[in-house]
């Protein structure tokens, strides 16, 4: 198992979305790719996206107004 | 999520951090709202500004007289401007003792600021995102300036003309929607290619070194969830600064209200000022956001916001419509209908002006209400496109004269469907089917086959 940090603090809609998609899409099955990010927009659509694909994903506000979004490929 | 349950034993404010904890606070102050929820609240609460101001919401058109008024500071004389003398959405600059404080749009808008400055307090969700690079200072830039400027060649952005025209039933609204979207699909191509920036990704370290610290640092999360290899900070401390904050903030807020109504004797800068600030509040509780509603069908294939603005559009319609056919009721002609609504002359200009927009609203990160809400809420990509939105919009108006005749713009042509539809009833069928059909092909085309 792979765990990958993607960080994209600072970075507005949707380019945090789009880099998630890119970054996931070189990992292996099983991998984890760890998004950090403080749009809170981000904190809304990537997990609607991570859902919709059926990946496992876990929301962790690390501090106020920031959040790493863990993404556990699953296909 | 366990995070959160950390007792903060020495809180200075443990009657704040006990109602921090209610589920009911949770859900309307910390956790996000859904889209629908954000966008039937905006066309409520935009009803309530029309009801009470006689005037329908509007963002970009005083974002221009922001811009127009700081070339005034700098030596300038923007009220020699054509656009100030001839266009409809200008004509109000020259009211004499006019100025940012006492302007129904201006207030809209700064309400709109310091209510999602509010609503990210006290979500304790407040931070200032910093300009990372370049790429983003050049994208903020250029996104501002071309939503400023087509703004004003179409006679309105994403809510004065879509959220306020559409629903209004000026046909404007739905050229501009049409081509918003267009807009956004180029604005898409555009920040892929040149601002998406190289990805920042680094690689924990293997799994056998950290082994043994894993199993003390990294607690297994709550209901067995994704394992990880590292832990790269602590459990999030409770915070007791910004919540308090937020509370003094809207106390703050309302006193200035108050002044408003009481001190200035303006119920109506009242009423328009507090109804920003809920602008700003549910706008950031939502994350409701016109840009992504038309730019990620085509770049992320998600339609969730993009059914929930038909939906807004639909409650708006009914809202506005009501009103109209009351004041037809009550004036006994079609010109009574239309002093209520927002309406805008419709032509190749709007298509243009709407196109630029888009393509503006998806490289900077945000329309014109989105571009406020994160203002608010400490983005400084948009502390940086806010000036150049203004800018753009007082370049579009003080070259009108140029864009006013090269796009043969006729001020005159105003399209309300009741009228050139035979009345309320066929045009409120026409707008209801269409809305209907956009939804269902928003439905269908995030539930159709992915592609690869």
């Amino acid at each position: 198992m792979t765990e990958k940090t993607l960080d994209c603090l600072g970075e507005a809609c949707p380019v945090p979305l789009i880099r998630t998609q890119n970054a996931l899409a070189e990992l292996a099955v099983g991998d984890v790719l760890v998004v950090e990010i403080d749009h809170s927009c981000a904190m809304k659509n990537i997990p609607e996206w991570a859902n919709k694909e059926g990946h496992n994903f876990e929301i962790e506000e690390v501090s106020d107004g920031q959040w790493e979004l863990v993404i556990e490929k699953t296909h | 999520m366990t995070d959160q349950t950390a007792v903060p034993g020495s809180s200075p404010l443990p009657l704040l951090a006990l109602l921090k904890r209610q589920s009911a606070f949770q859900s309307v102050f910390v956790q996000p709202w859904s889209y629908i929820t954000g966008g039937v609240l905006l066309a409520v609460v935009a009803s309530a500004l029309l009801q009470s101001t006689g005037s329908v919401w509007g963002v970009t058109t005083a974002l221009t007289y922001w811009g127009a008024w700081a070339w005034g500071l700098v030596g300038g004389d923007p009220h020699s401007w054509a656009y100030f003398h001839e266009v409809s959405h200008g004509l109000a600059f020259n009211k004499p003792g006019l100025n940012i404080l006492n302007h129904a749009g201006s207030v809209v808008d700064l309400g709109l600021i310091f209510g999602a400055l509010a609503s990210a307090l006290l979500a304790s969700q407040f931070k200032i995102k910093a300009i990372k690079s370049g790429r983003q200072a050049t994208a903020a830039i250029l996104g501002g300036l071309l939503m400023g400027f087509g703004a004003r060649l179409s006679f309105g952005c994403n809510i004065g003309a879509l959220f306020s025209g559409l629903p209004s039933m000026s046909l404007h609204g739905w050229v501009f929607m049409l081509f918003i979207f267009i807009g956004a699909i180029i604005g898409s191509k555009l920040l892929v290619t040149l601002f998406i920036g190289a990805p920042k990704l680094s690689t924990s370290a293997p799994a056998a070194t950290v082994a043994a610290a894993a199993t003390v640092a990294s607690p297994a999360p709550a209901g067995g969830g994704i394992k990880r290899i590292q832990r790269t900070r602590a459990a999030k401390k409770e915070n007791v600064i910004q919540f308090p904050l937020g509370v003094a903030l809207v106390i703050g807020l309302a006193i200035v209200g108050v002044i408003y109504g009481n001190v200035m004797h303006s119920p109506v800068l009242a009423a328009t000022w507090g109804i920003g600030i809920a602008f700003g509040f549910i706008l950031q509780r939502s994350r409701f956001c016109f840009t992504a509603a038309m730019r990620d069908p085509v770049l992320t294939g998600g339609t969730n916001l993009t059914k929930a603005v038909v939906v807004a559009l639909a409650v708006s319609t009914a809202l506005i419509a009501a009103a109209q056919i009351g004041a037809y009721v009550k004036g006994g002609s079609m010109d009574a209908a239309m002093k209520v609504g927002g309406f805008g002359p419709v032509g190749i200009w709007t298509a243009v002006g709407a196109t630029l927009f888009g393509m503006g609203a998806v490289i900077s990160g945000g329309c014109a209400s989105g571009t406020l809400m994160r203002v608010g809420e400490g983005f400084l990509q948009q502390w940086l496109v806010l000036p150049f939105f203004c800018i753009g919009g007082a370049i579009g108006a003080a070259t009108w004269p140029i864009w006013g005749p090269g796009l043969a713009v006729d001020q005159s042509q105003v399209i309300y469907l009741p009228n050139v539809l035979g009345g309320f009833f066929p045009a409120l069928i026409a707008q209801f089917v269409a809305l209907a059909a956009v939804w269902l092909l928003a439905d269908w085309w995030a539930k159709r086959p992915a592609r690869t």
